[in-house]
């Protein structure tokens, strides 16, 4: 049992692809730290430095107390769940799980009690026998879970590992992680794009974007506070609407468009950077379901829009709508400088809407909004306001 | 449940598509429903096979005959006097039966020699990164435009300075080295064909590099090697010029070179060279039948497809 803490670790690969730079991360014993972003944004190379799979080209990794920066990845004592599995093919599963307690010299009759009791735990006690060819999807998965559990890792490390399985399946088998995970209670690291996953599954989520870490926090946190454009447009699904607003010189309107939205007195002072802001330009951030459909009692702000488009998901109705105001969105897969830098967006604003209340395309809608729920970002930094 | 589900795939792939080739050859007019073009390379195949087979078939029949019978105008399949003196004699005289082990060494030696020295470096050019390493394994496939005849003075004189003439060890690095490059260029297509993860992951598990190449690269790799094996096993099995001009003690001739024994100046022991040629094939034929189920999959999958 370890805790990781990586210190100033980057990654620079031979032909000068700077894949990690100066990543500063703490997991504690016992934590699910998942880490996501977009492809290219090198949370993989972390997760490979830490097994000791990749040279750490600057900077230090930990275990405990202990640099293991040079540590050959056999000694670490790390398990690994690879996202094809990497199953040995020429093994059946008892074997695929077995192998790591072999090469630690573990007695045959110790190694086969613990094998029968992983692959039972996840359900594999039928299978034993059998090659990786001759499972599915799901079970092989499981046989790449169980082979890394059973041995009793000190670190655990997983590599988008419920990527290549169907919809239905990777929420069940999400479940079954979080489950491991809590039983063998370790310091894990999780790697996925899935922002869903990512949320559901970790204490704690790094957002990684250009190898540089974006934001480092409880995925509640993450979503209400999102420290920069490209974490607020990343987390959630739909993700947060972002327009080009300015902020009115008394500091008690954004301007949308050509809709002036009230800010109350406790927003303003929640927000006191906002002040530096007057009559320029901003990013104003508002989630799906900040924008409920007002009704006629509503004396609060309200936003209104042309409907474009309904989806209607029985629970609530997704609302595309159009403002006069400028959209923009936060680059998903951009520059590998990491700059939380932004572009237009053809897409329209969604909003999640009641599915009593009836809308339908080509109607102006008004939306009751919670100003106190709108996320103010700097437009060349991308950084949020807040102080 | 998803025992059954999963047994019946296959089994259901490949009943479709025997179905579908019924049904492709259902609409061909012809004989059976066959079609033309499958019964041409059908005769094809057949011309070949027994272009291939015959003069086998013809050494084996002689091979049972006594002399006088092997001289006959009207030569036969079948041999009318069937007798095994010929394999008696053969193995009997001029030391042959001593012939067939030095060679049977030599074959073995230089395929353990091969398969391991051409799996550690096609290892090496498959996983490693390391300076100059594309133009050290292209020199390596230019070995191969070499002429081996033009090898064999500058081979003897550096067996000879090694002293290693009249060795079969040394007989045996002289068809390692002539073997290194093509089993190279194979066996790091195989390996480099291995998904990278399963390696990371044996190490993780624990495995050092000559474990990882032991029990997981080699097992994987199973019809590179056999066809390494095969090819190389035949070539140091029926070697003749480069034996014959580093060996000239009597003790340590290999089969080759013995069998060239049954040819005299002035005349030739038929009978006995057939069966001692017999003796020479039948290794090589074995050695084949036993591996091929792996040789066929690694020519078909390795880096000579």
């Amino acid at each position: 049992m370890a805790s990781i803490s990586l210190e100033g670790v980057a990654k620079v690969y031979p032909n000068g692809f700077e894949a990690v730079k100066g990543l500063d991360l703490e997991i504690a014993d016992g934590e699910l730290m998942v880490v996501v972003g977009p492809s290219g944004c090198g949370k993989t190379t972390v997760l490979r430095m830490v097994a000791g799979l990749e040279h750490v080209s600057a900077g230090l990794v930990r275990f405990g107390e202990e640099v293991v920066n040079d540590l050959p990845s056999r000694e670490r004592d790390v398990a690994m769940v690879f996202q094809n599995y990497a199953l040995y093919p020429q093994m059946n599963v008892a074997d695929n799980i077995g192998f790591g307690l072999r090469m630690r010299k573990v007695s045959k009759q110790e190694a086969g009690r613990r094998v029968k009791q992983a692959a039972q735990a996840l359900g594999l006690a039928e299978v034993l026998d059998r090659r990786p060819g001759q499972l599915s999807g799901g079970q092989r998965q499981r046989v790449a879970m169980g082979r890394a559990i059973v041995r009793e890792p000190s670190i655990f490390l997983m590599d988008e590992p419920l990527s290549n399985l169907d919809a239905k399946l990777r929420v069940q088998m999400r479940a079954e992680v979080a489950r491991v995970q809590r039983r063998i209670g370790v310091a894990t690291i999780y790697v996925t794009h899935d922002q869903t996953e990512a949320m559901t599954l970790g204490h704690r989520v790094a957002v990684m974007r250009g190898g540089l870490l974006q934001q480092c926090d409880t995925p509640q946190i993450l979503y209400d506070r999102p420290a920069n454009l490209f974490v607020a447009g990343f987390i959630g699904s739909p993700a947060m609407n972002l327009f080009e607003g300015a902020i009115a010189t008394d500091v008690e309107t954004v301007v949308l468009g050509s809709q002036r939205i009230p800010l109350t007195a406790s927003v303003q002072a929640a927000r006191p950077g906002l002040k530096r802001y007057t009559d320029q330009p901003v990013v104003v951030g508002i989630r799906p379901e900040d924008l409920p459909a007002a009704n006629g009692s509503d004396s609060g702000a309200v936003l209104q829009g042309d409907v474009e488009l309904v989806e209607a998901l029985g629970s609530e109705q997704l609302v595309h709508f159009r403002t006069d105001a400028r959209m923009i969105r936060a680059e998903a897969l951009d520059s590998a400088d990491g700059a939380a830098g932004t572009e237009l967006s053809a897409d329209a604003n969604v909003a999640r809407v009641d599915p009593r209340h009836s809308v339908s395309s080509g109607e102006r809608i008004s939306f009751a909004l919670a100003t106190e729920r709108i996320e103010f970002f700097d437009p060349h930094t991308g950084l949020a306001i807040w102080n | 449940m998803s025992r059954l589900q999963l047994g019946a795939e296959p089994t259901t792939a490949r009943a479709s598509k025997r179905a579908r080739r019924r049904e492709e050859n259902s609409h061909e007019p012809g004989l059976f429903g066959v079609r033309t073009w499958t019964k041409t390379r059908l005769a094809l195949a057949c011309v070949f096979a027994v272009v291939a087979v015959f003069p086998l078939l013809y050494m084996v029949s002689l091979s049972f005959q006594p002399t006088d019978d092997i001289f006959t105008t009207h030569p036969t399949l079948i041999p009318s006097h069937p007798t095994t003196l010929n394999y008696v004699q053969a193995w009997t005289e001029n030391d042959f039966s001593r012939f067939f082990f030095n060679s049977m060494g030599v074959a073995l030696l230089t395929v353990v020699l091969t398969v391991v020295l051409a799996s550690l470096a096609a290892f090496a050019f498959a996983r490693y990164r390391f300076p100059c390493k594309e133009l050290i394994f292209y020199l390596f496939l230019a070995a191969l435009a070499v002429p081996s005849v033009d090898l064999i003075i500058p081979q003897y004189i550096l067996m000879a300075r090694l002293h290693l003439t009249n060795s079969l060890p040394g007989l045996s690095l002289i068809y390692t080295s002539e073997n290194l490059p093509f089993s190279i260029f194979l066996l790091r297509g195989f390996f480099e064909a291995i998904p990278k993860e399963l390696e990371e992951s044996f190490r993780l598990e624990g495995a050092r590099t000559l474990r990882v190449l032991t029990r997981l690269i080699a097992p994987l790799s199973a019809p590179a090697l056999a066809v390494v094996a095969v090819f190389t096993f035949n070539f140091a099995w029926e070697e003749f010029v480069v034996a014959s001009t580093l060996i000239d003690k009597s003790t340590r001739l290999t089969l080759p070179i013995g069998l060239n024994s049954f040819i005299g100046e002035h005349t030739t022991s038929w009978g006995p060279l057939f069966a001692g040629s017999m003796f020479a094939t039948v290794p090589s034929i074995l050695v084949y039948v036993v591996s091929q189920r792996w040789f066929r999959r690694g020519v078909s999958v390795g880096g000579i497809r």
